[in-house]
């Protein structure tokens, strides 16, 4: 890459639509949502401007460039670096968005403006004038409505001949106020327009009451969409396929490598009863892909189907206005449900928007809660399906426990972690009709993210059991760890080697429980204390970034003593 | 001399600025105080010091400030007589905004509780005219109103200002949640929540 290459900037307000730009002139796939904080870190990308390879930069969403999370840090320091601004605003708000448009004019940088969402500005009885505002600010202006990609080609068209600008120097926030004061009189005329049904959704769904009502609604409408299209997928399409397809396939296989040999133990495994038994048998072509496609996909692909949903509508922040209460006695404020959330899918994007938060202690506190209460949509799927065959009342006490732990080791560290947590701040966006297209890009984005970042670890998982059993060395470290497994937790002194593998994968970690033959007590001792011991490598990586060694170490060893006693807890008095 | 404690009129200038970052973010930083005075980090770290000293400031080891109750209750007074005495002087006399803003900045550590007092009956009786100004939190669900006051410093102002929220603009409540819940309210055709006690702060005269 030459030293000159020129980069573009797009910059505006949380949820304004930086992101769909962004993928529509560099065609890279990045999260997209509908609420403010979605990116948390930014994304890089290229586009060809006058022929030349230049780099697009998707900056999070900042208000203002003096910055209060961590987010809006990212943001206001890579406006330094930038060599043309685009700045995103959204069209229907623009009194409020004109704010980061001065300050950004102030800098300097050749900048254009995307007046995004204008599609909405219509049924929002707004009507703005592009030229004049082009010429109130000195800037050219370019309507876009992103998502359905109306406006892309101008913009880019804009952005090769956007030039330099003299730099005007700050104002100061008053005169700032009353420039946008000015350019609104002369640009935007505001009708009266009439509530849409969505906009009477929004106003019922924030009220006391109804506001609750819609959310059990919800929240049991999602568990059961999550659960029916989950089971249906694994009943009706994937256990079949596995059971009658792939298995005559692969004894045929286990014929040529002989049961016994070396090379049979790795790729198919143990042959329980003479046949493959996929959840058993432990080898890379057996069990090392019938839990990622099988047992955790179907639970996957239902589980971003709902909250991708939820996302792309706008649902969210208004759960987190409904919880704000529920959420300081934790330490935390309602927001940070939105992570914990994110969580239940996979905790490593969790832990990264738990950046919208604003002080360190409620990140450390977020972070913590969700590596250890907050199980994960892969080891959800592994204990539904474990467990599943004792009864679905087992299921309920491992979820019950785990969030019973979360608020217990919530209040505990509002009360004994030191700092201060800021009160709920947020704005909240309008409820939208998701588009199909930004639905099923990040649908597909998400899924193809969970085969291509899970399987290859989960793969090494199973090698490493395969290869650790033949050797020994597991009967090794059950003995080590009998007086933890065995005396504190009830345990056979083999489950010990299950929570060795969590550190890989929780998921591969919960299908080696089955072959021990556990009792339905062990079983719900031993899924408790794999969802709450140690996180998995990947979310262990992100939690020492996110959080530096120091804190890091807090949070582990508070995860380690809480799984030790909540599993010996829950060994003493569950019958 | 100053007639609150016997700190120094630069010690309870601190003392406000830390209140005002605190009211804003739950917490100051030393950065944020020397960037905004425009001073030496090690000016704010000896001033923290000294009104630590003091017991009316705490830090954690992330270095955030915080006041403790009596600091808390001496900032409260100094920014009580700091809104009286600039209120009087915008609303009575009629000084601009940020005249008035700055001399309250010096008259207010100089002056007598029994001044504060009678100006604060005075500047009541000059207003007694007008209407009402009620916190956000009194509204009802449904109601207009227009953004009259703000209780706190320039940090809260800018903090409210990102999300629309400004002094003269026109907002509808949606709804608050009970317990002393989050407050929502209608401004520039867009929901905007915010806790409780952010939502005390912001008085409204309603329609």
């Amino acid at each position: 890459m030459s030293e000159n290459t020129k980069r573009i900037l797009l910059m505006g307000n949380p949820n304004v639509g930086k992101s769909v730009i962004f993928s529509r002139l560099t065609g890279v796939h990045v999260a997209i949502s509908n609420y403010p904080g979605t990116t948390v870190e930014f994304a890089k990308g290229y586009m060809l401007l006058d022929g030349e390879k230049t780099e697009v930069i998707d900056v999070p969403g900042t208000y203002s460039l003096s910055p209060s999370s961590k987010a809006e840090e990212v943001a206001t320091k890579m406006v330094r670096d930038g060599d043309i601004i685009i700045n995103v605003v959204d069209s229907t708000n623009l009194e409020r968005n004109l704010y980061l448009t001065l300050s950004l004019i102030g800098l300097g940088h050749p900048m254009v403006v995307a007046l995004n969402m204008w599609d909405e500005t219509a049924h929002n009885g707004v009507s703005i004038d592009p030229n004049e505002l082009s010429s109130c600010l000195g800037q050219p202006v370019i309507p876009t409505t992103a998502v359905t990609g109306e406006g892309i080609k101008e913009l880019a068209v804009a952005i090769s001949s956007a030039a330099a600008i003299k730099a005007v120097g700050d104002q100061t926030d008053e005169e700032k106020w009353s420039s946008i004061g000015e350019i609104l009189s002369k640009c935007q005329t505001l009708t009266h327009h009439h509530h849409t049904f969505l906009q009477r959704l929004e106003d019922i769904a924030i009220k006391p009451v109804s506001g609750l009502l819609i959310a059990l609604i919800i929240l049991a409408a999602g568990f059961w969409i999550t659960r029916f299209v989950g089971e249906g997928l694994i009943n009706y399409a994937l256990d079949p396929f596995f059971n009658s397809m792939l298995s005559p396939l692969l004894m045929k296989l286990s014929h040529i490598l002989r049961p016994g040999s070396l090379v049979h133990e790795i790729v198919i495994g143990k042959l329980i009863g003479g046949t493959i038994d996929f959840k058993q048998s432990f080898g890379l072509l057996t069990t090392g892909i019938y839990i990622p496609f099988a047992a955790v996909l179907p639970y996957i692909i239902s589980f971003y189907l709902v909250l991708g949903l939820l996302e792309d509508v706008g649902y969210l922040p208004r759960v987190a206005i409904l919880l704000d209460n529920l959420m300081h006695r934790l330490g935390l404020h309602g927001y940070a449900i939105i992570p914990n959330l994110l969580g239940l899918g996979c905790n490593v994007p969790g832990l990264l928007a738990t950046r919208v938060l604003e002080s360190t202690r409620e990140r450390f506190i977020a972070s913590t809660l969700i590596s250890i209460a907050v199980p994960c949509a892969a080891l959800q799927a592994m204990i539904i399906g474990v467990l599943g065959e004792r009864g679905m009342r087992y299921i309920a006490i491992v979820y019950g426990i785990l969030f019973i732990t979360w608020i217990a080791i919530g209040a505990l560290m509002n009360r004994f972690v030191k700092g201060f947590s800021p009160t709920l701040f947020i704005e909240v966006p309008p409820l939208r009709w998701p588009s199909p297209h930004m639905f099923f890009k990040k649908f597909r984005m998400r899924i193809s993210g969970f085969l291509k970042e899970a399987i290859p670890i989960l793969l090494l998982g199973i090698l490493i059991v395969t290869i650790l059993y033949s050797f020994g060395i597991f009967n090794y470290l059950a003995g080590l760890a009998a007086p933890l497994v065995k005396g504190v937790w009830g345990l056979p002194p083999d489950a010990a080697s299950a929570i060795i593998i969590g550190f890989l994968r929780k998921d591969v970690a919960i299908g080696m429980l089955t072959p021990l033959s556990l009792t339905t007590h062990q079983l719900v001792v031993a899924c408790t204390v794999l969802a709450m011991f140690f996180p998995c490598i990947a979310s262990f990586t992100v939690l020492l970034k996110e959080l530096g060694t120091k804190l890091m170490l807090l949070s582990s060893g508070i995860m380690i003593s809480v799984a030790v006693l909540v599993g010996w807890i829950v060994n003493l008095i569950m019958p | 001399m100053s007639t609150v404690g016997n700190l120094s009129e630069n010690l309870e200038d601190y003392l406000e600025r830390i209140f005002d970052f605190v009211e804003a973010h739950g917490f100051a930083k030393v950065s944020d105080i020397a960037k905004l005075k425009n001073v030496k980090m090690s000016s704010v770290n000896s001033a923290v010091q000294r009104l630590t000293k003091e017991g009316l400031v705490v830090h954690d080891r992330y270095r955030h400030i915080n006041l403790t109750g009596s600091g808390l209750k001496l900032a409260a007074e100094l920014k009580r007589r700091h809104v009286v005495i600039k209120d009087f002087l915008t609303e009575v006399v009629g000084v601009r905004d940020s005249i008035a803003d700055k001399d309250a900045c010096g008259i207010e550590h100089h002056v007598h509780p029994e001044t504060v007092n009678k100006l604060i009956k005075y500047s009541n009786e000059c207003r007694s005219d007008s209407k009402e100004l009620i916190p956000l939190t009194q509204m009802k669900s449904g109601e207009h109103g227009t953004v009259k006051a703000l209780e706190g410093g320039d940090q809260f102002a800018n903090k409210l200002a990102s999300l629309g929220i400004r002094i003269g603009k026109r907002i509808t409540k949606i709804s608050s949640m009970v317990l002393r819940g989050p407050v929502v309210i209608s401004i520039n055709r867009r929901h905007v929540a915010m806790g409780f006690g952010m939502a005390k702060k912001i008085l409204v005269e309603t329609e």
